[in-house]
């Protein structure tokens, strides 16, 4: 079981995760990405950026 | 076959702004037969293609018409100029060059839509929100190749209008110009906000004509409000019907900001798409409005915005895009249509 990289909770994920799905961390909240199924990691969310643009 | 890059050459080089975009259907149309998609103009003006066959139903939307201002196209280095190149037809090219990948497959139904008149009125969405039902979306807009656009602030636009007679005015009247000046600043000293960005709202004057006749004083502004996502329209009624006063005052095209989210298997597939091409994703948040707020608005499917090019280069006279960019816009276009197309959609 993979562990989240900011506070090391244990991340337990549903059978049905895809890969590259985003998450949060049940204990703090951050936004995680599932970045392997085998074996299972778990890294930091791409980040959010703000843009012009219409 | 023509490839990507030489089909976005050709859509620059046939300029169509907003309601003029019939040439580029005219081009558009047969280069899609050719590559297997079934196409039809809609009778708003769109052009529709569709390619694939299966119960998923993904839809690349982009728009045919660009802003006003001719660009010459040219190539310059690894750059290509062009009205259009990275708003938003560069977008459009790629879709058309990765559906063209779903030829043969049974699983997942592709439909290619260019709209007319994503620039002003928004016709060619409001149309394609009334007859189609998809189960993802992607709005043809610059987001760079390895970012994805899960939100545009929402847009209203107020027009005042105030003419009054000089003979009843007294000599400490306000003058319907001044009065349209304090309605504005009031109106921004009430939504405005502290901060800049995304989770803001700004009150822009874009226009204000005062005529100042021999019986008569009258004034015409106009306002662009830029709404966040808990902009609350209730209130702006209720502003308008206190500080209105004697004007007419209007509110018109009044589109919702949108924030889509991150947890859905559209996302999931384009941050996988990105990656396995080699980049490093991230989300952007837009301050403009988009044809995705629109779609939003009626859809409660997964959506988002994607495509090459730099947004900064939107609508200006140096509007270029780096050809290496559309390219890989394209492939990640098709890994992440393979990706909803194993899903299977569910």
């Amino acid at each position: 079981m993979p562990n989240c990289p900011e506070c090391a909770t244990e991340i337990d994920l549903p059978e049905d995760t895809i890969k590259n799905e985003i998450l949060d961390c049940p204990t703090c909240g951050l936004e995680l990405e599932v970045v392997s199924l085998d074996p299972v990691e778990v890294d930091l969310a791409p980040e959010e950026e703000e843009d012009w643009g219409e | 076959m023509m490839n990507t890059k030489r089909l976005l050459r050709k859509m620059l080089e046939i300029y169509s702004p907003s309601g003029k975009e019939e040439k580029l259907v005219d081009f558009l149309q047969p280069v899609m037969e050719g590559l297997g998609y079934h196409t039809k103009q809609d009778e708003t003006g769109n052009l529709i293609g569709r390619i694939g066959k299966g119960s998923t139903q993904v839809l690349l939307l982009g728009h045919l018409d660009t802003v006003e201002g001719e660009i010459p196209v040219r190539k310059s280095g690894g750059n290509i100029y062009g009205r259009g190149a990275v708003d938003a037809k560069s977008a459009l090219a790629a879709f058309i060059g990765a559906g063209s990948q779903f030829a043969n497959s049974s699983d997942v139904e592709v439909s290619v839509v260019g709209v007319v008149e994503e620039e002003t009125s928004s016709k060619g969405a409001y149309a394609v929100r009334e007859d189609m039902s998809p189960d993802y979306v992607v709005v043809g807009e610059p987001s760079s190749w390895d970012g994805i656009t899960l939100g545009y602030r929402g847009s209203i636009r107020l027009s005042y209008s105030q003419s009054v007679s000089k003979t009843h005015r007294g000599e400490k009247t306000p003058l319907p110009a001044e009065e349209a000046v304090s309605f504005f600043h009031q109106l921004r000293n009430t939504f405005d906000s502290t901060s800049s960005g995304y989770n803001s709202t700004d009150v822009r004057l874009t226009d204000i004509v005062t005529e100042n006749e021999p019986f008569r004083d009258t004034v015409d502004m106009t306002l662009d409000i830029r709404t966040s996502t808990d902009f609350n329209r209730e209130e702006l009624r209720e502003f308008i019907r206190n500080h209105g006063g004697q004007a007419s005052v209007e509110t018109t095209r009044h589109i919702p900001a949108v924030r889509s989210s991150k947890r859905s298997r559209l996302v999931s597939a384009f941050i996988g798409g990105i990656r396995e091409v080699g980049g490093k994703p991230s989300f952007k948040l837009k301050t403009g409005t988009a044809d995705m707020n629109i779609l939003a608005e009626t859809w409660e499917v997964p959506i988002i915005a994607y495509g090459p090019g730099d947004s900064s280069l939107d609508h200006t006279p140096d509007e270029h895009l780096e050809l290496e960019e559309l390219s890989r816009a394209r492939e990640v276009l098709v890994v992440a249509l393979n990706k909803l197309e194993e899903s299977g959609g569910s």
